[in-house]
């Protein structure tokens, strides 16, 4: 019988084990990992005034893992007067950038965060090698304008800010292969730069050996790593929602996977 | 009405002065569309062909527009109209502002009027846009030829820009952050152990890098093909090498499931939350 069940069931199941939570919550604890809150340290760190650079490496697709982690850091940096340089590498990112910063901004304890002066939002430009080595010579060279197409000259924010040297820690939040390997591998060594960052959870496992060489410095790993982050910030929001079902989830493909093996061992048993 | 009996209040797609909101005609399209994609799992149909064919041509459309925003504005199109007016305040000797400072003295010499300049400023300007701007524009757009079967081959030579820019950016960098610095970092001491005592703070540590060293060594023993995996060593380090690379497998595994339940989750969230106001968004 479980040889011949509808895989639709299977979908059923799994959507249930979805919903269910969502509509009523049980109250799962999230418990704080030690690479999540190594990121944290890095960005609580800096100081007053001192400048992170956040760059948004994602695109929609990966919206649910990303942006939940964007907004807490953002949030983390606004109420430690850390300023933020927000670029992109991928072509949708600095939309994401935008909507992240308009939905921090809508909350009244970051309403007299000023655009220009707290934060700029860069935009993207084209070849993701160019912009993060030309990020070493010059960013007024790199990025002359901003998303909106205004003069960078014309930031705060901008003054005194001419390479690396200038930027705390680099943040990413990056999504395939384009992001966190990048500053790593083109300047994370050659400037001496803290680079952390948040990943989807598909493309955690290959930052690992990174870790452990201590070249990264902590590691937001997917959903579970934006909701330990939202807690740090204590601010719970959709990343934290999300972790009960996502357990639950898991429990119940567990179970699938023990049920499939184990019917087909019985079944194996009885043909031979 | 039964509806509202579960608690489900599908967002209005009208607002409270009665006209349109563009907010609640939104949700009902990303919802129609999610689902739409979701029906797939039933049997493929209609809707989720729509729903794939739009997300493809919006995301095109999307990408378009924003390199033509992002890439071709600021780095081509501003550019040769800053320069074209400058030009053009230059040689007809007018003092008008100069944005570009290095035509400045151009500017001074002819405003000067000296002999020969304005063939020189010329000869000057036409190199400076044929190499900085015409040049790298025509590279770029011989990528197009891609499209036209006849001169295919065209597109080879961009490329070869590319490929060559790119591995020399790389190629160093890369050498050392992801080669020297993992064998760097796979160099561990054992000196704490001994410096610090038997205790279980430095103990498990050193337990953790033993068996990492182990796993590397095998995982690469395993990938060893000039001699056959037999034997007390080879033998069993390969197959300790495969164990290795099957837990990581597991591992990677494990978070590709949580990686597309976070995907379903969040539609479900979008869905319960934002559309039919079930949940708090």
């Amino acid at each position: 019988m479980i040889n011949n069940l509808d895989r639709r069931i299977l979908f059923i199941i799994i959507a249930l084990s979805v919903i269910l939570p969502l509509i009523r919550p049980i109250g799962l604890p999230v418990a704080v990992t030690p690479i999540t809150k190594t990121a944290y340290d890095v960005v609580d760190s800096l100081k007053e005034g001192e400048r992170l650079l956040l760059s948004f490496d994602f695109d929609p697709a990966s919206e649910p893992e990303l942006f939940p982690m964007a907004k807490c850091v953002i949030r983390h940096c606004f109420r430690k007067n850390i300023r933020i340089v927000a670029i992109a590498l991928w072509a949708q990112g600095p939309m994401e950038c935008k909507k992240a910063f308009e939905e921090v901004l809508s909350e009244s304890e970051f309403s007299n965060k000023v655009y220009g002066k707290d934060y700029v939002n860069l935009g993207v430009r084209p070849s993701y090698l160019a912009t993060v080595k030309g990020m070493g010579t010059s960013f007024a060279n790199t990025f002359p304008v901003d998303f909106s197409e205004k003069p960078i000259t014309d930031f705060e924010i901008m003054k005194g800010l001419t390479n690396y040297k200038d930027i705390g820690a680099v943040f990413s939040l990056t999504t395939g292969s384009v992001g966190i390997s990048t500053y790593l591998a083109l300047i994370q060594l050659q400037y001496n730069v803290k680079v952390t960052g948040g990943c989807t959870a598909v493309s955690a496992l290959e930052y690992y050996p990174y870790l452990q060489s201590k070249q990264l410095l902590g590691l937001l790993e997917g959903m579970k790593g934006a909701s330990e982050y939202e807690k740090l910030v204590n601010k719970p929001g959709k990343a934290t929602a999300a972790m009960e079902p996502q357990s639950i989830v898991h429990i119940v493909l567990i179970f699938f996977i023990l049920i499939a093996n184990l019917s087909q061992y019985v079944l194996k048993g009885q043909k031979y | 009405m039964p509806l509202y009996i579960l608690g489900i209040n599908f967002v209005s797609i009208t607002d409270p002065k009665g006209g349109y909101s563009g907010e609640g005609i939104g949700i009902w399209i990303a919802a129609i569309l999610t689902i739409g994609i979701y029906s797939f799992l039933y049997k493929d149909n209609f809707l989720y062909k729509f729903a794939e064919y739009l997300f493809v041509g919006v995301s095109a459309g999307y990408f378009t527009a924003v390199s033509y925003h992002q890439s071709l504005v600021p780095s081509l199109i501003a550019p040769l109209q800053t320069l074209s007016r400058d030009f053009y305040h230059i040689i007809t000797g007018a003092s008008a502002e100069i944005s570009d400072p290095s035509l400045l003295v151009w500017q001074k010499e002819l405003v000067a009027n000296k002999f020969g300049t304005e063939f020189s400023f010329i000869a000057f300007f036409s190199l400076k846009i044929l190499f900085l701007y015409i040049l790298p524009c025509w590279i770029g757009l011989m990528m197009v030829a891609r499209v036209v079967p006849n001169i295919t081959w065209v597109s080879k030579y961009p490329l070869a820009v590319i490929v060559g820019y790119a591995s020399g950016i790389v190629i160093v960098t890369t050498l050392q952050a992801s080669i020297l610095e993992q064998i760097r970092a796979s160099f561990i001491s054992l000196a704490p152990l001994f410096s610090a005592g038997w205790n279980f703070d430095t103990l498990l540590p050193c337990i953790n890098n033993i068996i990492m060293v182990i796993c590397l060594c095998c995982a690469i023993i395993y990938f060893y093909f000039s001699a056959e995996h037999k034997g007390i060593i080879l033998g069993t380090a390969s197959r300790l090498g495969i164990w290795t690379l099957m837990i990581t497998f597991g591992a990677s595994f494990g978070y590709t499931i949580m990686a597309r339940i976070s995907l379903l989750i969040s539609r479900f969230q979008f869905l319960l939350g934002d559309w039919m106001q079930l949940i708090s968004k």
